[in-house]
């Protein structure tokens, strides 16, 4: 099946960044921002009765379902001034925040575990919300597309780096989107890279614009895959996929790579500084064996060559970088 | 079954009956699989009270996964960066449609998964694919690092012609030629998928072997017939598998089990540093310029940051000047397999506190996905798809719970496999 069809019911994670300190240097307000995304979510709702959803919140130390409730027998009361499904996805989220939050003031004494203040479990959210798409995937026979919002609001922690790069990968596999909300602060890299790799979208809001979060939910992240084959979504710019090598925090073009435990290094050494290997001496000469091989790879005809060459020449006079 | 002969063979032919292998030959009651009853496959699901058969279906699916679910976890040195053969038997007896469609449709539709999904785990390794038909042995890619030539090799419809008879000694002898100006901090591995009970080979094939053990190429092999002996031997003796496949699903599996790197043993291998090129996506060009890799026209590419050519995907090697071109992520991808994550402990289900939260991964509520043994009617009448498992009712036997030993938190079955095949990181422990 190539195209995807429109009636197919979609499945949306909402992951909600409530670390308190973030929010304490923004403009907007955690309260108002909350009440907008419930806005969305309730329009998302409306869309489609199939539409199915998952509310996440995530602060500096846990991480919690808010929709559906974790606690099954939590009931809230009947109101019939409201539809119910908005009713029950409004009491659930805005209970759970005021929980988390209290939760949080009680416990900010504890120890944070290399986490700083104004840092977010983005990979522990992330995590959660693919196994949740996979239980969905796995107990439904139709097919469901998923997507996640995360709507985030903290810096990037350098030592998620890892776990969030395998949950990308995942959601890459499992052909979810991550779209990526930035309301607060600058530009995250590890996200940027989460909605490029997953085909996902990022915005980072305008800091004058931050009242225009709804705008923002419901022009962009509103659609479903169906719908954004169709629209022009806002391009993701030039993203860096380049690395930054473990020995300086430069970052590089032509970079050494430990065989064994694939660490970056901006110069040859002859031994690996993170898995203490040896590497072989011989090949820390100039004319190593890299060369030879790689003229064994490839077997090129004269004329590939020469259009080769004539390209590069071409390129590099162009109007390359 | 396709591992079954039709001669009658007297008992004292048998010369080598290996009955420890994966499947066993011999079946529950002690005799072999050919002397059973035949199983039909309907009859192991049974109606439960409400006449559905949703749980039976259920219970099988829950056995089977927890098959896959223990595995090997320790910090071991891998060869992260392979140089693969993929060996492909195109003779006529790979015509046999006793795997539907034939043998050589479900081979060549399955190795471009396997391709596709040998690049998602291994995107720094490389691949190469040989052919073997009437007595010979062609290579039909070059070793490289980009996964569309070798799908596109195998999608050529020219390779579904079969001919003759394989040679799996002038294939081991191409491999290993081009394996030999592979790195050493790189493993050599050569993956056979044999569908011939014979080979016909120009020379004697134990000098093949010891070549192949001089060179430490690991040799693996895939049959979808039955066992040979000097297939088996070859593979045994250079430290590769043989598997034989018993069913597609199965055949699937097999294959499939060759994905994940393999631990280095040998002593020789060396470690190095690998000069790679991290190069910049290019947009923005005002005319569409040729990449050098397939000399098609586009917008963008990536460039080189040795020779500014342009290629147009990655990862793979500059075609220019060698230079192999990555980005970050891609060495990310394989980090997972340098750390595993540790295997969940089943919690018993007897002394387990009743607790009103669930799985601490997708949520769901501990009564909704109990054990495997007993599970009971599930009225089919929920409305959303997280909610439909919620009637199911209570476990005995395993508990269907399983904590990570580090974070401690608890998971069920279908977020323990999740975890440790797809996401590779602990929701409790990151």
């Amino acid at each position: 099946m190539s195209e995807p069809v429109e009636s197919d019911a979609s499945l949306l994670v909402v992951a909600l960044d409530i670390n308190s300190s973030a929010w304490a240097r923004s403009l907007l307000t955690l309260d108002s921002a909350l009440q907008q995304t419930i806005i969305f979510i309730n329009a998302y709702l409306a869309l489609k009765p199939e539409n199915q959803l998952v509310v996440l919140a995530s602060s500096k130390r846990q991480c919690k379902c808010l929709y559906p409730p974790e606690n099954k027998n939590f009931v809230p009361e009947q109101d019939i001034q409201v539809y119910e499904q908005f009713r029950v996805v409004d009491v659930c989220i805005l209970a759970g925040i005021k929980e988390m939050l209290m939760g949080a003031e009680v416990a900010a004494a504890d120890a944070n575990r290399g986490i700083e203040e104004g840092q977010t479990l983005i990979s522990r959210a992330l995590s959660k919300a693919l196994c949740h798409i996979n239980r969905v995937n796995e107990s439904t026979l139709s097919k469901i597309w998923s997507r996640i919002l995360i709507i985030s609001a903290a810096e990037d922690s350098p030592r998620e780096y890892i776990s969030l790069m395998n949950s990308i990968f995942a959601a890459q596999k499992m052909s979810v989107l991550i779209d990526i909300c930035k309301v607060i602060g600058g530009d995250s890299v590890f996200l940027q890279q989460a909605a490029d790799i997953s085909g996902g979208t990022y915005l980072k809001l305008d800091v004058a614009g931050s009242e225009s979060l709804l705008q923002t939910l419901m022009f962009t992240f509103l659609a479903d895959h169906y719908t954004r084959e169709i629209l022009y979504m806002p391009g993701n710019e030039q993203i860096d996929f380049r690395a930054t090598c473990f020995c300086h925090k430069r970052v590089i073009d032509i970079g050494y790579v430990c065989s064994v435990c694939l660490s970056i290094f901006c110069k040859m050494a002859p031994v690996c500084s993170t898995c203490r290997t040896k590497f072989s001496i011989r090949l820390i000469k100039p004319e190593s064996r890299s060369s030879s091989a790689s003229n064994g790879q490839t077997t090129r005809t004269n004329s590939q060559q020469a259009l080769s060459v004539s390209n590069s020449a071409s390129l590099s006079q162009g109007t390359l970088l | 079954m396709p591992n079954q002969t039709n001669e009658p063979v007297d008992e004292d032919d048998y010369i080598d009956i290996d009955d420890t292998g994966p499947e066993g030959l011999k079946g529950a009651d002690g005799g072999y699989a050919w002397e059973e009853e035949y199983k039909r496959s309907w009859d192991v699901i049974q109606e439960d009270a409400s006449g559905s058969i949703q749980s039976s279906i259920m219970g099988i699916n829950d056995q089977r996964k927890r098959k896959r679910r223990l595995r090997d976890t320790a910090v071991i040195r891998r060869g992260i960066i392979r140089h693969v053969v993929l060996v492909v038997d195109q003779s006529e007896n790979m015509a046999a449609r006793d795997i539907l469609p034939s043998r050589i449709q479900a081979s060549l539709t399955l190795l471009e998964h396997f391709v596709g999904e040998f690049f998602d785990q291994n995107p720094i390794s490389q691949l190469m694919v040989v052919g073997t038909k009437d007595r010979l042995a062609e290579k039909l890619t070059d070793l490289s690092g980009n996964p569309m030539d070798h799908i596109g090799s195998l999608r050529d419809k020219t390779n579904r012609d079969l001919a003759g008879e394989p040679s799996l000694q002038n294939a081991l002898e191409l491999g290993m030629h081009a394996l030999k100006r592979a790195p050493t901090h790189g493993s050599r591995e050569i993956l056979c998928m044999f569908g011939s009970l014979t080979t016909c080979d120009p020379g004697d094939i134990e000098q093949t072997l010891e070549a192949l053990k001089a060179a430490e190429v690991r040799v693996s092999m895939v049959h979808l017939a039955a066992e040979v002996h000097v297939f088996k031997r070859i593979c045994t003796a250079t430290g590769g598998t043989f598997a034989v496949v018993v069913d597609d699903d199965n055949m699937k599996d097999a294959l499939f089990e060759n994905i994940p790197p393999p631990p280095i043993v040998n002593d020789k291998a060396t470690s190095d540093m690998i000069q790679m090129g991290f190069s910049i996506k290019a947009n923005g060009f005002d005319v569409p310029t040729p990449c050098v890799c397939h000399h098609k026209l586009s917008f963008t590419g990536f460039v080189c940051p040795r020779c500014k050519s342009k290629v147009c995907s990655l990862p793979t090697d500059c075609d220019v000047c060698g230079l192999p071109l990555v980005s970050a992520p891609h060495l990310a991808r394989s980090y997972h397999h340098l750390f595993p994550e540790e295997n969940y402990k089943e919690a018993n289900a007897d002394a387990l506190p009743v607790d009103v939260s669930g799985c601490f991964g997708c949520g769901a509520a501990w009564s909704t996905v109990g054990g495997s043994s007993n599970i009971g009617g599930i009225a089919g009448s929920a409305v959303s798809a997280v909610q439909s498992t919620a009637e199911a009712v209570g476990h005995s036997g395993g508990s269907g719970r399983f904590q990570c030993p580090r974070c401690r938190h608890e998971f069920c079955l279908e977020c323990d496999i999740f975890v440790h095949e797809t996401l590779h990181n602990c929701p409790g422990c990151v």
